[in-house]
């Protein structure tokens, strides 16, 4: 958990734009195994 | 993806020797119990500090969950006086496999989290352990353990948390992926 807010929001991305989340559904396809990812601090939509 | 949950108790709290900690003040707060479907069972979504509310697993484990998985990133406080007893709770008292990864080591801030990744099965034994360093398990005979179900207590309210009255703009998320 970051606490620093302006490097929490610094870093933030939304779900269809998080650059991990991306990685890591590559690397789930590719290796065809179930990956859980815990956890993943997300911009909400406003 | 296969399926996301928004983490559902916020971690709010004062230590005794002066952490503190707000995370309502930046995250919004998720209100629904997640399941997924694998191929090897039900499993059960949670994060952290949820792991300190029996009712959300007990929803789980009811909900036909198998599985419940709980990353985590305890304080080094919280989690030498709680973090083996929590996680071998849940797994008694729902029947369930456990799988709790966990951040471990000083991070920005001079923050500490304990670490101890843990694989707990139904029976409470510690399936597979870690320390502070990245490590890696694969306990073999995880699905071949038995398991002892609890009866439902209809008498127990499984209402989940409220959803918190002011608009926030960041959430914490745990999520599978892959292909099913």
């Amino acid at each position: 958990m970051q606490l620093n807010r302006k490097a929490l929001f610094e870093h933030l991305a939304a779900e269809e734009d998080d650059l991990s989340l991306k990685a890591y559904r590559s690397l789930a396809a590719e290796l065809k195994i179930h990956l859980h990812v815990g956890s993943l601090a997300l911009a909400c939509h406003a | 993806m296969i399926a996301s949950y928004d983490k559902i108790h916020m971690f709010d709290i004062d230590l005794p020797d002066g952490e503190s900690y707000r995370e309502s003040a930046n995250y919004q707060p998720g209100e629904t119990a997640v399941i997924s479907d694998l191929p090897w069972g039900r499993i059960g979504l949670t994060i952290c500090y949820d792991v300190r509310f029996p009712a959300l697993y007990r929803a789980l484990a009811e909900s036909g969950a198998a599985f419940l998985t709980v990353p985590s990133a305890f304080t080094r406080k919280t989690g030498e006086a709680h973090w083996h007893t929590l996680l071998r709770a849940r797994a008694i008292e729902n029947g369930c496999f456990v799988f709790a990864a966990a951040q471990g080591g000083m991070h920005e801030n001079k923050r500490e989290t304990y670490g101890h990744s843990l694989i707990v099965a139904p029976w409470g034994e510690v399936l597979a352990r870690a320390a502070l360093s990245p490590a890696f398990s694969w306990p073999e005979s995880i699905l071949r353990r038995s398991r002892l179900r609890a009866r439902p207590c209809r008498r127990c309210s499984t209402a989940g948390a409220s959803a918190s009255p002011t608009p926030r703009l960041v959430r914490n998320i745990c999520t599978w992926s892959g292909l099913v």
